[in-house]
């Protein structure tokens, strides 16, 4: 009867992540939350810690953050397990990233890189030294997460051919950082890799993110008829998937891209629907026709 | 109305920020607390070190209750007449390096001009 729940319990996860990977989030929270239930019945502390993080992945995705959190900091305090510890130091990191909390996203990061020590696993450490590097970059402390996104890419180059890289995230940061620190042709020169890999890999969060920061690098160095032209990719890709977050980007860089193309109807119809996101400011399209703020803002930052 | 035509350069804006919050004596750790950052990095971003998202910007200027464009307007509309702006619009649709060329350029007649009036004042 155990065994057989063991069993399930592992089939459960492998249907969990195929789901999640196919960003069928619903259906993924209601499968690791029934290998929970599982872990429960057989009162397994480290597949109910396994089985938690993996919910909190989910609801990452989600953009579920302060829920994600739930259960993770317990993990840290009652798990010795370095791959359950690892897991949950990152997940609770990246959540406090996302909510704006980079100081604690730091502390939490920091704990999941010497946890990873114990792992010898170079995809592991290298997806540390990424969240890392979001995490200064998060801080504008752009050197800080150069290196970082340098050095996780190191790792990925030494490790073991057959294990998982987040190589497509590692180019896609690197590329948009190098962008920040107006190093246009070079950032543009590595993203372009991230888009090699991403149309291979299908990972459709990472494509339009590299569209994004297309347009963004195009726009900056003047290159509007190509800024537009993934500008409209990242667009289409972003509503189709509801990434609502480069959705919103993407109107102020299309608004942008057609102003200084003198096309001001057009842009007049980005800002405008940027607009219709921000219903309280009345200003808003004027102001972005007023002033140029791309060098200000962060089109990654999460807060 | 603020002209459309016109466009500022982004470390204003920081700058720019700055003024608003002193006009409307908030201190750097309120107006921090109230868009959600640390007042090291509101420090930063009015010195146009640090980035923040669009949603930031955006709060940032609900904090200011709106009255940004007119007060942005009083600047511009005595500083800038419609053709300068049309050249400074001009101006930002070039490249970087064509941009650079321009500044030379620039920066040759007023030399130029100058030495001329050094000479008439001898």
């Amino acid at each position: 009867m155990s065994a057989d729940l063991v069993v399930r319990y592992a089939e459960l996860t492998a249907t969990g992540r195929t789901q999640l990977a196919q960003e069928e989030h619903e259906r993924a929270i209601e499968t690791f939350a029934e290998a929970r239930r599982i872990a429960e019945q057989l009162q397994d502390q480290q597949l109910l810690f396994r089985a938690t993080c993996n919910l909190s992945s989910v609801k990452l995705n989600m953009g579920r953050l302060q829920e994600s959190e739930e259960g993770l900091r317990e993990i840290l305090l009652k798990s010795e397990d370095p791959h359950i510890v690892f897991a949950a130091a990152w997940y609770l990191a990246s959540a406090l990233r996302r909510q704006g909390r980079l100081e604690k996203a730091l502390f939490y990061a920091k704990r999941a890189l010497r946890t990873s020590d114990r792992i010898d696993d170079h995809g592991w450490k290298a997806s540390c030294h990424n969240l890392i590097g979001n995490i200064y970059m998060n801080m504008s402390y752009l050197d800080d997460a150069l290196a970082e996104y340098r050095f996780a890419q190191t790792l990925c180059q030494k490790g073991d051919p057959s294990g998982y890289y987040p190589m497509d995230w590692i180019k896609e940061n690197l590329g948009y950082c190098l962008l920040l620190k107006k190093r246009h042709r070079q950032g543009v020169a590595v993203i372009l890799e991230a888009l090699q890999m991403t149309l291979q890999n299908g990972n459709t969060r990472c494509l339009a993110e590299c569209y994004q920061d297309l347009s963004f690098a195009y726009l900056q160095l003047k290159e509007l008829e190509l800024a537009g032209e993934y500008g409209e990719k990242a667009l289409a890709l972003s509503t189709e998937r509801q990434y609502k977050d480069i959705l919103r980007n993407c109107f102020y860089l299309l608004g942008e891209i057609h102003l200084l193309l003198g096309n001001d109807q057009q842009s007049d119809r980005y800002f405008g629907r940027l607009q219709e996101l921000f219903p309280h400011l009345g200003v808003l399209k004027e102001f972005l026709r007023t002033f140029d703020v791309s060098d200000i803002i962060n089109l990654k930052s999460p807060f | 109305m603020v002209p459309s035509k016109f466009r500022k350069q982004s470390l204003l804006v920081g700058s720019r920020i700055r003024s608003l919050r002193k006009d409307r004596t908030l201190t750097q750790a309120d107006l921090a607390a109230r868009i959600g950052i640390q007042q090291s990095d509101l420090c930063r971003m009015e010195n146009g070190e640090y980035k923040v998202s669009l949603e930031t910007l955006f709060k940032i200027l609900s904090i200011f209750e709106m009255n940004i464009a007119d007060f942005f307007h009083e600047e511009i509309s005595s500083s800038v007449k419609d053709h300068d702006a049309e050249l400074l619009r001009q101006y930002q649709r070039l490249s970087p390096r064509a941009q650079e060329e321009v500044q030379d350029f620039i920066q040759f007649k007023l030399l130029n001009e100058d030495r001329l009036n050094n000479k008439k004042s001898n």
